[in-house]
């Protein structure tokens, strides 16, 4: 295509040069100034006659003049609630000056104000002094390379630490830490964060200022007008009760929230947004808005996540509670496709070792298990059975698997029972449904002690109340994708995501999570 | 009311700096590129800016250049941030159409171009005014355009390149007198 129709193009519609086109253009009009020249001008007759014609362009004085207003009435929002609170105290006490008739006792009840104020203001002084010297909160629980600095100086850290107003928490990367406060309310921050713990100075309410990364938190009912405050580079967020998981860099803020109700704050224009459970709010210089969350949609209980559009591994400490991200490592030839999803073209695997040992805790302590997997077979026929996904070390000894036989989905899951292991006896597979080659598959299995269940594209292909036992004796395996740890049961496909909770999801929320994970697969198709 | 005059004679008011500079701020940002559902936008940021620094602008500093310099900055942000397809290479075409500006038509960029631009849309043929109605006013894309006008996508796109260049020849002209 010559530059002239890529520039005719463009000057239609910025956005319908594709990726390869529009380098294309970028390279013409770099080599050729002349024709740098020729099109900025036609960009800028083309916006003055935009300006001359078009309707929706006039009335740009009238909306500057707007967000200048705008701006002005978050400026003063914040001066009158300010005078408000001072007005309302003067009023009170100049109405109770005025119902005593008798000078001796309006000057003895000017003294008693006079000394409940001060008394008073000694006690709100004490109370921060109190929260500069004593703790906040505490460091509950921390994993790998954490910093406290007060003051400016570092601090000796281990479990239990008082926090105090205004420490500055560093997390590095794949390390996590965990506050808790007196009142239950909890906060895990991930790795490669940085926070600072303090307490509002208006409201007295509890404050964390995420500079940098990423939180979640679980916050306990707070009383109204002291919301907790989570404060980013883009916004506040305040929370009255609820559970929310929020991430910030330098350009953007994100805000989960998973239950209850949450206002977004806007930092530079005071705009603000109500985001609700299973709502996603975003904030920038630019946008301030909300949608629903995209998969996964809920996250007690979730283990260890794999989700390709997003380039996220991730498994949960057993030592702080934090997902924390993860390193998967190749094992011979893997690519990922051009939506982040692992491509199996029987040549390797991928291996997840740093999530081994905290998801054998975490099953083994809750008896409990949904295994969530988006994957698209290559072949119609496949046998081994080719594992998808694997907890183990060869054929006899695995944990659960995966995998595809012939044509169909099949699952191999060994519960303990009565405190007994069978060694060197596997349990066999058993077929969960069709697998759809070419096609993009949601494949859910869930089991709790006398009920195992499969689901596939949100609709129940399996039910067993006959199997019993626990996951009490697992042992430590190895999490594999694609084949098995000995390997000779490679797997053709794509895998774009996979989940793994250490309790078993409701159908409602499988379904939702199926619908979630449908509406995102046609997105990303268009 | 050019450039230099404004800093020639006494300060002038937020408003009125609004008023002259509008026009020409936003079609300097839709010269980066800047898709045109977003040109606004971009530009009520700068003005908003420019309220938020108004105490703070240098005295010797011509309020234009002063705003070019904000649109300058929040564009490329944009380019940068934006999660549309292909930001990287929007963000080099911005750099470079904007490495341009001053060997872009002089009047383009300084001078009051609007009134201009009436004057000489009203010299042309009804054909061209009748697409341009139809393209600015009606915001048709080219392949409606082109059904109605018994043509192709690729022909109203190529009227509407020579239209713009005959606009901008004309333009030159009219402020060059």
């Amino acid at each position: 295509m010559s530059a002239d129709s890529l520039i005719h193009r463009f000057l239609e519609d910025r956005d319908s040069l594709a990726d390869e086109e529009l380098l294309a253009l970028v390279e013409a009009v770099g080599t050729d100034a002349d024709l740098a020249v020729r099109l900025r001008e036609q960009l800028v007759v083309d916006d003055y006659l935009a300006q001359k014609l078009s309707v929706d362009r006039r009335q740009f004085e009238a909306q500057v003049a707007q967000r200048i207003r705008d701006l002005q009435a978050g400026d003063a929002a914040m001066a009158a609630q300010v005078n408000e609170v001072r007005t309302l105290v003067l009023d009170d006490f100049q109405r109770r000056i005025a119902r005593h008739a008798r000078w001796r006792r309006l000057r003895n009840l000017a003294l008693l104000a006079t000394s409940l104020l001060v008394m008073v203001a000694v006690g709100v002084t004490l109370n921060q002094w109190k929260l500069a010297t004593t703790g906040i909160t505490t460091l509950a629980a921390l994993e790998g390379e954490v910093t406290v600095t007060r003051r400016g100086s570092q601090v000796a850290i281990e479990p239990g630490l008082p926090l105090r107003a205004d420490d500055r928490l560093d997390t590095r990367a794949g390390a996590s830490l965990v506050l808790r406060y007196e009142d239950g309310t909890e906060v895990q921050l991930a790795g490669g964060s940085q926070a600072v713990v303090g307490v509002d100075s208006v409201t007295q309410g509890k404050r964390v200022e995420l500079n940098l990364g990423k939180l979640a938190a679980s916050i306990r009912p707070q009383a109204q007008g002291r919301a907790m405050i989570f404060a980013t580079p883009q916004a506040e967020a305040l929370v009255l009760g609820t559970e929310i998981i929020l991430e910030a860099n330098s350009e953007e803020t994100r805000l989960e929230v998973t239950a209850g109700r949450v206002q977004l704050v806007r930092a530079r224009d005071a705009q603000a947004v109500f985001v609700n459970a299973e709502q996603l709010g975003l904030a920038s210089r630019e946008a301030l808005q909300v949608q629903p969350i995209a998969w996964p949609v809920h996250h007690e209980g979730l283990t260890f996540l794999f989700d390709g559009a997003r380039g996220t591994t991730a498994a949960r400490s057993a030592a702080t509670g934090v997902l924390r991200e993860i390193d998967l490592h190749p094992r011979g030839e893997v690519p990922h496709d051009s939506a982040g999803a692992m491509h199996f073209i029987g040549k390797g695997a991928f291996t997840a070792d740093a999530a081994n040992a905290d998801l054998l805790a975490a099953l083994k302590q809750s008896g409990e298990f949904t295994l969530e997997l988006c994957l698209e077979s290559s072949l119609a026929e496949q046998f081994g059975p080719a594992r998808v996904i694997s907890f183990g070390e060869n054929e006899q000894q695995e944990e659960f698997a995966v995998g595809q036989d012939k044509t169909n989905w099949v699952l191999r899951l060994q519960p303990t029972q009565n405190n007994k292991t069978q060694e060197n006896v596997a349990p066999s597979f058993r077929s969960l449904g069709p697998a759809t080659p070419g096609v993009v598959q949601h494949l859910v299995v869930a089991y709790r002690a006398g009920e195992l269940t499969a689901w596939i594209d949100g609709r129940r292909v399996l039910e067993d109340r006959t199997v019993q036992g626990n996951f009490s004796e697992w042992q430590p395996r190895h999490l594999l994708f694609g084949d098995i740890h000995s390997g000779n049961r490679a797997w053709l496909g794509k895998l774009a995501a996979a989940a793994i909770y250490n309790r078993v999801l409701t159908p409602e929320q499988i379904a939702k999570h199926a619908d979630r994970f449908r509406q995102r697969a046609k997105e990303s198709s268009k | 009311m050019l450039d230099h005059e404004m800093t020639a004679t006494a300060p002038l008011s937020f408003e009125a700096i609004m008023r002259q500079t509008q026009a020409r701020i936003r079609a300097y940002i839709a010269g980066m590129g800047v898709a045109s559902s977003d040109v606004d936008d971009l530009a009520q940021d700068v003005y908003v800016e420019l309220y938020r620094q108004f105490d703070n602008m240098p005295p010797d500093v011509a309020p234009e250049r002063w705003l070019k310099g904000i649109a300058r900055n929040l564009c490329m942000n944009f380019f940068r941030r934006t999660s549309r397809r292909g930001r990287l290479h929007r963000a080099a075409l911005a750099e470079m159409l904007q490495a341009v500006e001053t060997k872009c038509s002089h009047s383009l960029a300084e001078k009051p171009v609007r009134a201009a631009l009436d004057v000489c849309y009203e010299k042309l043929p009804d054909n061209s005014r009748k697409i341009l109605s139809l393209r600015y006013q009606q915001e048709l894309p080219s392949a409606e355009i082109a059904q109605r006008m018994n043509s192709t996508a690729e022909a109203v796109r190529v009227a509407l390149f020579r239209i713009r260049a005959g606009l901008k020849d004309c333009i030159a002209n009219s402020l060059a007198r």
